[in-house]
């Protein structure tokens, strides 16, 4: 378990999704060839492969498998693989089922943390490493962190701004992927509580804590409020209900802090 | 607010100058002193006592104690602190005493009458002094000047201080030098223009001699100051050069500003003779002042009567102040008492400023007691400043007679008259003894809010002008614009909240004139009427009750701000106003650290600019940096990999710094459009986008740790995402293959050099492979030997100049999947599935590319540079593949001739070996025979070896290629299959030469032996000669055997 248990900075997103797609489209087939198509010798002028890291990394999203003959099959459907945005979705559906990986605790700590990292450098800095430590007790390496800041933006949890290596939350991507796998009717009128328990399967990361407290974090209430300006959900507020939730407050916003019910329209 | 009265009674706010007003409507609008300073005597280690204004009236003017006590009784404040209110107030109460006391005569100075001139005439003028011997006198001095011109009298003033100065010969307050200087400078014409100019100090001088001032300046102090005689290098320069006389420019030297100028020394010698030039130009001698007060006390005392004079302010008594001082000290007993002078009973308003410089300490030591004014008459929370305001209010709904009547009543606060508003109570009122007084159109809040909000040192004339009067206006005839008339003031408003409004509003199907207007509105109302938040409930928006809104008929926007939290408690008068010293509060808040309001003027400006842009239709200014930082968000924030654009045309098109090109531009910037990619429009939405990241900008100091940032985040993000697709779509280049088309040209290009270099090995483009792309760059240019000189030109083009290099990096840069930034990453990771595509596409069109950069493409010089790299090869590859063909063509008609084939026939291996094994023989025979010619076994041997490359190299530079094209006939003639054949062609001319040799060598031969008739039929004689003796020969021995 190379990625999800022990960060590595070298199977990117888009590596991982290359490696699938030449599985995809040469099934059965070994190592030998995969590598050969993946890190040609012609150009690949480096002594270090990363065939290993990215293979392992494909195994552990399930992307891929072994037959009889020790060749590498494509282990999910085809269609998962049209594009990003579908390597993506197929990704968020698995990548969070087991909380105990460090890239579930790492993320879910970087989410939990609000505006708070905006006050401590960058990413990879030792004050976000310690930060990250004290709260998700991982003890993340410069490499883990560099590894995280591909995925976090990858899934769809917000920005990295790459010379800063700042993370600006924004889960509107991520959410709008756990909505797909959720059956929520159009027209139709739900609690936030059904909204939570509709998409907690998957996005467990994004809602530590929310049922509990009923609060959301900073990524969180930007995708709802996203979703919401983007007219795909409609956020109400309505006075006597028994349970209200609080976004993450943003005065400048329609939705300040309160929120208690949706109405799903429909992705776009 | 009873609107018909108010319309008529609005000029009573108007009439800022407490002593202009009625004197009911001064005593229904006066908010009651609740604590005034006081200390007998001016000695600073005297206690101060705190009185009430009723409490310090009986003490000290109402009581039987003090009644024949001289007093001279010094109000003293700042600017505006309500020192003039109070003695208005005081003048008020005393004329009530007067009524029960007719021995005492009170007379009023007031500053809007404070000339030297004006101040005689009130005091002549007292009913009492009627009588006074020298009364026609002093008339006939009062108008004595009053026919001299205003520039002849200001001329006069000028030359009496120049006189002074003349004449002063023994001054120890200046030196000989520096006064004859100073004479010469004032003699000076530009010198004394300045002196002259509408703000200088001859101008001050002559308003307080003959003019009354009015409006603001009224604390202004007819003296010099030492801005008057502060000078700069180029006016000393200017009057140098006009030949001014060296005196006065030694002395205007010194006045420039530095550690020793003269200027204080200057402003105050000439300031010592004031009084003196006052009085003298005024027609009055030294002495007359005093004289004049002193008959008056003499005449009053005759008539068994007392004198209190209340002065208004004696800053404003420039020319007679110690005249005016030595008359208020002089008591009526002990030393005076021969003089036969009334009492006098004194009370003198004087601005702080002016008590501590010029107020002599001989003088003070006469003061009786010091009254410190500085809570102003505003009391000192925030309870008096709405009581303030609802006074005003109050008096301008109620008539003049009801006002008059409840004057003549006795004024007594129990009686008050409060007007029946026509307001409900949704706009607050003021609960004055038990009555209520409406505030409409204000709220308790908004009163506050808009104090709070005023700059500098708020005095109830700014309150009356800024406030009360706009707002009053507004409504009694303007009310669909109210409260606009606040909309320049600071609303003060988080950004956030004020982002929202304007979203709001921007969304509403109104105009946009309309929009505007009800922004106009909207934004003061929620700034100062409410809690500057549209926290909402069903009741109120941000405190402010929803039937404000309505009634100010502003329901739309009113209903869609939907209640966000439930009510808990009802809208009602906020009567427990905090006690808290609301002067302390503006002063706290003004204390920011430099570089916090540098950021916050810095933000205030560019918003500013931004609204310009947005609401007026002007160009938007000073955005660069913005737009920038704009830029360089998008840049670093999007994964470009992720969204299949390789790094390296990111940073190509949208950094900014590397492309110069901005992906995004503002419509109507003020430049640099050309340059932009990505318009956005004059919106709601991108003038939001400005000040997110001015914030950022300045409030963040280029950081996201900043209040409100956190919203920020959510704008930037959101905006991002809106746009990312067209963003994406436009550093793709707008190409239909969902890659950009130059990167064809740079591939086509890239093999054309490798072909060119032999560093392909393939005859046909079908056998082109994948690695062919991704082999690095080849720094050694190949030597070939067979090639024609179109090709070898087209190798040094290629091979001179980066060109090629960068373009090879490029290719294998736009396919590396690299971490993060790391461009020039050694590591290689292909993105398969995007070279793929490529390469199929360009294999599909027979490596040729007919497309054309677009017109975004056109834009980046690097794409032009590659276009134009591979449309001039594939041009000059076209003249290399034609001259290459040409030459093969030359060459194979030579060699065929010497195999002396037809031009059909082919030539193969055996016919090379069997060729070369014919020469081979031709040498041994030549050599045998002794030709002169050179041994060329060695190289036919080599030759030999090469035959069936020769035969290979043949057959290729033998195909018929009209039907093919230039790649591929380059490819064909890429290892150089001419220059094998060529050593082979080489040859054959060699020993087509030599057999030429040794032929003209036998020829030469034969014909000598014919000569010599030693041939015969083609026979040379001497070998049967020679073989006929050989036989015998043998025969011979053959015999013996």
């Amino acid at each position: 378990m190379i990625m999800l248990k022990k960060i590595e900075s070298e199977p990117l997103p888009e590596r991982v999704f290359q490696y699938a797609q030449i599985v995809a489209q040469n099934a059965p087939i070994n190592d030998i060839d995969i590598k050969s198509m993946l890190e040609p010798a012609v150009a690949d002028k480096a002594k270090t492969s990363y065939y290993s890291e990215i293979k392992n990394a494909a195994y552990e999203l399930k992307l891929i498998s072994s037959d009889e003959n020790k060749n590498i099959i494509l282990n999910i459907d085809k269609s998962n693989l049209k594009d990003m945005n579908t390597f993506r979705r197929y990704c968020n559906s698995v990548i969070f089922q087991d909380k105990s990986t460090s890239l579930y605790k790492v993320i879910q700590c970087i989410l939990d943390s609000n505006e708070k990292l905006l006050a401590l450098d960058s990413l990879t800095a030792d004050s976000t490493k310690n930060y990250i430590t004290s709260n998700s007790g991982i003890i993340p390496e410069k490499r883990t962190m560099e590894g995280v800041r591909f995925w976090i933006s990858f899934l769809g949890f917000g920005y990295v701004i790459e010379n800063s290596k700042l993370f600006l939350p924004n889960a509107y991507v991520a959410l709008k992927d756990y909505f797909s796998m959720a059956n929520f009717e159009k027209k139709q009128e739900y609690t936030i509580e059904e909204l939570v328990n509709g998409i907690s399967k998957y996005a467990s990361v994004l809602l530590h804590n929310a049922n509990e407290t009923n609060v959301f974090n900073l990524a969180m209430s930007n995708a709802l409020r996203q979703m919401h300006d983007l007219k795909e959900i409609e956020l109400k507020y309505i006075l006597d209900s028994k349970k209200v939730w609080k976004l993450f407050k943003n005065e400048s916003h329609q939705f300040i802090c309160n929120i208690t019910h949706f109405v799903y329209r429909g992705l776009k | 607010m009873n609107s018909t009265i108010a319309k008529k009674r609005i000029s009573l706010i108007g009439s800022v100058d407490a002593v202009n007003t009625e004197q009911c409507d001064f005593l229904a609008t006066h908010v009651p002193f609740s604590s005034i300073e006081i200390k007998n005597g001016s000695n600073s280690f005297l206690s101060k006592t705190k009185l009430s204004e009723d409490k310090l009236f009986e003490l000290y003017f109402n009581s039987d104690k003090m009644y024949d006590k001289h007093q001279l009784i010094i109000v003293e404040g700042s600017s505006g602190a309500g020192k003039s209110h109070f003695i208005r107030w005081l003048y008020a109460k005393m004329k009530r005493v007067v009524l029960s006391d007719e021995k005492e005569v009170v007379l009023l100075i007031r500053r809007s009458d404070n000339t030297l001139k004006g101040t005689i005439k009130q005091l002549i003028e007292i009913d009492e002094v009627k009588n006074i011997k020298n009364k026609d006198v002093y008339r006939r001095l009062l108008n004595a000047n009053t026919t001299i011109t205003e520039q002849k009298f200001k001329l006069e003033i000028y030359h009496k201080f120049l006189v002074e100065i003349e004449n002063d010969t023994d001054s120890e307050k200046i030196s000989n030098r520096s006064r004859k200087g100073l004479c010469a400078l004032l003699s000076n014409e530009d010198f004394r223009e300045l002196m002259f100019s509408s703000t200088g100090p001859i101008e001050r001088i002559y308003n307080k001699i003959h003019r009354s001032e009015i409006g603001s300046n009224q604390d202004t102090v007819a003296q010099f100051t030492i801005e008057d005689f502060t000078l700069n290098e180029d006016f000393v320069t200017k009057i140098d050069r006009k030949g001014a006389d060296s005196k006065a420019t030694r002395m205007a030297n010194k006045l420039i500003p530095s550690d020793d100028d003269e200027r204080e020394n200057v402003t105050y010698y000439l300031n010592s003779y004031l009084e003196t030039v006052i009085q003298s130009c005024a027609g009055i001698e030294p002495g007359d002042f005093q004289q004049i007060f002193k008959e008056i006390r003499q005449e009053l005392k005759k008539q068994g009567k007392n004198l209190t004079l209340l002065i208004e302010d004696i800053t404003a008594f420039t020319g007679i102040n110690q005249a005016l001082l030595n008359a208020l000290v002089t008591e009526h007993t002990g030393l005076n008492e021969s003089d036969d002078l009334c009492r006098l009973r004194s009370v003198v308003g004087i601005t702080s400023g002016y008590y501590d410089k010029n107020f002599r300490d001989n003088y003070k030591d006469r003061i009786t007691s010091e009254i410190t004014i500085s809570d102003g008459i505003l009391g000192n929370n925030y309870d008096d400043l709405i009581l303030f305001v609802a006074k005003y209010l109050n008096a301008i709904s109620l008539d003049l007679n009801t006002l008059k009547e409840w004057e003549n009543n006795g004024a007594k606060s129990e009686d008050f008259p409060v007007h029946q508003s026509l307001e409900s109570e949704i706009w607050d009122y003021y609960n004055y003894n038990g009555k209520k007084i409406n505030l409409y159109p204000f709220t308790k809040s908004a009163i506050i809010n808009l104090y709070n909000a005023m700059e500098g040192h708020p005095t109830p004339r700014y309150i009356l002008r800024e406030i009360i009067e706009p707002a009053v206006n507004e409504i009694l005839f303007k009310p669909e614009s109210f409260p606009s008339c606040f909309k320049n003031k600071h609303n003060q408003l988080k950004d956030s909240v004020e982002s929202r409004i304007r979203s709001i509003v921007s969304s509403m199907s109104i105009s946009l004139d309309e929009k505007n207007a009800m922004l106009d509105r909207v934004l003061p109302l929620i700034s100062f009427w409410g809690d500057k938040t549209i926290d909402a409930t069903s009741n109120a928006i941000g405190k402010i009750n929803r039937k404000i809104f309505k009634e100010l008929n502003l329901n739309i926007f009113e209903n869609s701000i939907q209640a966000d939290s439930a009510d808990i408690t009802p809208v009602e008068e906020t009567s427990d106003i905090d006690e808290i010293n609301y002067l302390d509060d503006v002063q706290a808040s003004s204390h920011v650290d430099p570089a916090t309001k540098k950021a916050n003027d810095n933000y205030n400006l560019f918003k500013e600019q931004v609204y310009t842009w947005l609401n007026e239709d002007k160009p938007l200014v000073n955005f660069q940096e913005i737009r920038d930082a704009i830029c360089d968000f998008v840049f670093q924030s999007i994964n470009w990999q992720q969204e299949g654009i390789p790094f390296v045309v990111a940073k190509k098109i949208v950094d900014y710094k590397t492309s110069g090109k901005n992906i995004v531009f503002f419509a109507r910037q003020a430049q640099g459009e050309n340059k932009g990619i990505i318009e956005l429009e004059s919106n709601q939405e991108s003038a939001e986008l400005l000040l997110c990241f001015a914030r950022w900008r300045y409030m963040g100091n280029k950081s996201w740790n900043y209040a409100e940032a956190t919203n920020d985040i959510y704008t930037a993000t959101f905006w991002l995402y809106k746009y990312k697709s067209k963003i994406i779509e436009a550093t793709k280049g707008m190409s239909q293959k969902n890659y950009p088309e130059h990167i064809e040209f740079a591939i086509i290009y890239d093999l054309y050099r490798k072909i060119l270099n032999g560093e392909i090995k393939c005859l046909k483009a079908k056998d082109i492979k994948q690695d062919f792309i991704l082999m690095p760059f080849n720094t050694k240019k190949h030597q070939f030997e067979g090639h024609c000189s179109e090709w070898d030109d087209l190798l040094s083009y290629i091979y001179n100049g980066e060109q090629s290099e960068k373009i090879n990096t490029y290719i294998l840069q736009y396919f590396n999947l690299i971490q993060g930034t790391t461009i020039n990453a050694s590591k290689y990771v292909l993105n398969f599935t995007l070279f793929n595509k490529v390469f199929k596409s360009i294999k599909s069109n027979n490596f040729n590319c007919t497309a054309e950069l677009n017109d975004f493409d056109k834009m980046f010089k690097y794409k032009i540079d590659i276009e134009k790299e591979y449309t001039k090869l594939t041009e000059k590859v076209h003249i290399v593949a034609k001259a290459e063909i040409s030459k093969a063509s030359e060459l194979i008609q030579n060699i065929l001739i010497y195999f002396g084939y037809d031009e059909d026939d082919e030539i193969n291996s055996d016919d090379i070996k069997s060729l070369l094994n014919d020469i081979r023989a031709f040498y041994n025979d030549a050599l045998k025979i002794g030709g002169n010619i050179s041994n060329k076994t060695n190289k036919i041997s080599e030759i030999l070896k090469q035959a069936n490359e020769i035969e290979r190299a043949l057959k290729t530079i033998s195909v018929d290629y009209d039907d093919k094209n230039d790649m591929e006939i380059i490819m064909a003639f890429s290892s150089d299959p001419i220059g094998t054949v060529l050593s082979f062609y080489h040859l054959l001319k060699e020993v087509s030469d030599d057999l030429d040799t040794i032929t003209k060598q036998m020829t030469i031969e034969i014909d000598q032996l014919t000569r010599k008739g030693n041939w015969n039929n083609d026979v040379d004689p001497r070998f049967s000669e020679e073989i006929d003796g050989f036989n015998k020969l043998y025969q011979e021995l053959k015999g013996e055997e």
